[in-house]
């Protein structure tokens, strides 16, 4: 019947149409999804999804000078130039942003990647924008992306959407990706169960960290070993930062999310351009081939070296801003 | 009137249930030949104020087996029966204009008399809100509250006036006020202390009517041609005065107001106190211009923890704003150091009003055994 959220000073939102059916069963009631725009008003729009992590804010600007998540990509004269495009970012459904997302002990329903794409679109229909230049997806986003891909193809008036573009993610979850998921929502649902939510919380975030690197890189920053106070310090760091934002319940809902996403690729009638890192675990490079393969209007699929592995497009920059460049010219 | 039970009124106390409710009065209901006051067992007895649109809505959306509606009021007489009152036939009754007056065994006594006497588990004041009648929606709550029903509102006058008090203590946990706020309620049951303690400013954007209207101009309609889709969308008041002219907007103001500030004050704002402007004295160009810069027109009441700047205007709000909502639904906005909490509310229109008012039935009076309620 109801929905609470919290708008901090200068997030835009906007109210999702009711109800917001959801296309696993369940509804959102007075749903909400927060956003960010950033570039001439007047520009083709590029919207800019990430991980699960990533939010509406991709990169500083005057009125918000914070750091965003994709620095060095977003910004003028960059890969998605704020100079030539206005960028759109959201906080995803479920999430630890501003969204519509479950509260501590909620129960909330399964939220697909097909379901943050439709949000993306009736946000699209609020902001009465009638194309978009691209849809830019990493990760998680780069699920959603597809997802909107589909929709947009599908509806009655015709695709507005010009270009897809897809950065370390495929068609569908690799078994490894899943295994190391399915061992962190153990891990959190473990702590549910005895009370140590928030712990459970930051050592399933650590584990995810050992599946965005890769043993290259981990090898040449850390000694390993019993007494690594480095290593042990990093992933505590990283999963104690992750946990004093996200809840419980945003973790599974969106973690869950990545582990459902399956698409009919044939379906994705839009140009797409796909990049691809070669030492990501999580979507490595044979799964990334055969998406690109099997999509209808493939234009490009690039591979990026890294030692990065997942993390390669957050770690990439340039190299991803000049891929973008090219895209997007 | 000098009947020990309204003289007790006066008195928020529940001390008093005991002697001043339905044991003191099982022969008030002579005509039915049933005896009120039969409140124990596993059936939980309802007692349904105001059969109008709202309250045959909440009637046909009944499926509770474990509550049973034993007395029904209107504005004319209360009708009881211990072993339940056929909601069918009352709803059909009062849907063709039929007054309770004319029903067979039908009591013509003040409907605060009629909840004492019945002393049901939980009272649901479905009546429309409409200037004049503050002090006896106030009196019929009392009366509730007073013989320990659970009590749920739809009816906003005397929130408006007493929240501060009705939200405070053991009745808080017995009163529900989701449908008065348009299915937000609940939620700022839920948040007070906090809001009582950190909320700087209310920004509310509670009246849907308006904001329907406001559409209907942004796509080029008149006006009146706005109130008139209004009227068909069902969102208009019975008596459409108070949407056009700001005071349903305003006495939602007072109520969260009340709910949240008011405890501080020992005076509660009346409506006079509140500024407000009508939607017919707006311009349809200046609408229309905003739309097609991007922006919209809400009818927004504020205020901030003062008696004296309380206000119901219309405002430009931008497209992205939390108070930029469609017309299917309420914002309550509380300002908080952190941030504007936003609580969206769904309950517009009668059966979703009605839906509100279940919310807060299921969420007070679970049912029995601690399975999740069945609707």
């Amino acid at each position: 019947m109801s929905a609470t959220v919290t708008v901090p000073r200068g997030v835009e939102l906007c109210h999702l149409p009711q109800p917001f059916e959801l296309v696993r069963g369940g509804q959102l009631s007075g749903a909400v999804l927060a956003y960010e725009r950033q570039g001439p008003k007047d520009a083709p729009v590029v919207i800019v999804l990430g991980g699960i992590s990533a939010h509406r804010h991709a990169a500083a600007h005057a009125e918000l000078p914070e750091r965003g998540w994709w620095e060095g990509v977003v910004g003028a004269g960059l890969g998605i130039d704020t100079e030539r495009f206005q960028v759109l970012g959201i906080d995803w459904l479920g999430g630890a942003g501003n969204s519509t997302t479950p509260s501590a002990g909620e129960a909330f329903p399964f939220v697909d990647a097909a379901d943050q794409a439709r949000a993306l679109w009736a946000l699209c229909d609020a902001l009465k924008i009638e194309r978009v230049h691209a849809i830019v997806g990493s990760s998680y986003g780069g699920m959603v992306a597809q997802h909107a891909a589909v929709q947009s193809a599908a509806a009655q008036n015709g695709s507005r959407l010009d270009r897809l573009v897809v950065l370390a993610a495929a068609d569908r979850s690799h078994a490894q990706a899943s295994a190391y998921r399915h061992v962190q929502r153990q891990l959190v649902e473990l702590g549910s169960r005895s009370g140590t939510q928030r712990e459970s919380l930051q050592l399933a975030r650590s584990l995810a960290m050992v599946g965005y690197r890769t043993t290259a890189e981990l090898g040449d920053r850390f000694d390993g070993g019993l007494d690594d106070a480095a290593l042990s310090g990093w992933l505590d760091a990283r999963g104690a930062s992750f946990a004093d934002e996200w809840g419980v319940e945003q973790f599974l809902c969106l973690n869950r999310s990545i582990d459902a996403h399956d698409i009919e690729t044939a379906s994705i009638k839009v140009p797409t351009w796909v990049l691809g890192f070669d030492s990501d675990q999580l979507v490595p490079l044979v799964d990334v081939h055969r998406f690109a393969a099997s999509l209808p209007e493939l234009r490009t699929l690039r591979e990026c070296r890294t030692r990065y592995g997942h993390d390669g497009f957050l770690k990439e920059a340039a190299v991803v801003s000049g891929f973008l460049t090219e895209v997007l010219r | 009137m000098s009947d020990p039970i309204l003289t007790r009124a006066a008195d928020d106390s529940a001390q008093h249930r005991t002697s001043s409710c339905a044991k003191a009065s099982t022969d008030a209901f002579v005509s039915t030949g049933l005896s009120p006051g039969a409140r124990k067992g596993a059936v939980r007895t309802v007692h349904l104020i105001g059969p109008g649109q709202v309250g045959r809505a909440f009637l046909r959306q009944f499926s509770r087996d474990d509550l049973r509606v034993v007395a029904v009021s209107d504005r004319t007489a209360s009708v009881f029966a211990k072993d339940g009152i056929d909601r069918s036939a009352i709803t059909e009754w009062k849907q063709r204009g039929g007054r309770l007056s004319e029903w067979d065994g039908a009591e013509t006594i003040p409907t605060e008399l009629a909840i004492r006497l019945v002393g049901a588990d939980l009272v649901v004041d479905a009546t429309p809100s409409a200037i004049g009648d503050t002090e006896a929606a106030i009196t019929r709550s009392r009366a509730a509250l007073q013989c320990g029903a659970t009590l749920v509102l739809c009816s906003k006058n005397g929130l408006a006036k007493s929240a501060a008090n009705w939200l405070q203590g053991a009745s808080r946990n017995q009163i529900g006020i989701n449908a008065v706020l348009g299915g937000a309620g609940a939620q700022l049951v839920a948040e007070l202390d906090e809001l009582r303690d950190s909320c700087e400013e209310l920004q509310l954007v509670g009246n849907v009517t308006t904001t329907a209207i406001v559409d209907a101009v942004e796509r080029g309609a008149s006006i009146d041609e706005g109130i008139a889709e209004a009227q068909r969308l069902g969102f208009l008041e019975p008596d459409a005065t108070l949407d056009l002219d700001g005071t349903d907007a305003a006495i939602k103001l007072l109520c969260a107001w009340s709910a949240v500030f008011g405890a501080t004050f020992t005076a509660a704002p009346g409506l006079a106190s509140v500024q407000r402007q009508d939607v017919r004295d707006l311009d349809p160009e200046v609408l229309r211009e905003r739309a097609a810069r991007g922006a919209t027109t809400r009818l927004v009441a504020r205020s901030g923890r003062s008696l004296g700047d309380l206000r119901v205007t219309f405002e430009e709000v931008a497209v992205g704003s939390a108070l930029a909502a469609p017309a299917d639904r309420v914002v309550y906005g509380y300002r908080l150091p952190s941030g504007l909490r936003v609580h969206t509310g769904l309950g517009v229109g009668y059966e979703r009003t009605a839906e509100a008012l279940w919310a807060d039935v299921n969420a007070l009076l679970p049912v029995a055994g601690g399975e999740e309620a069945q609707r």
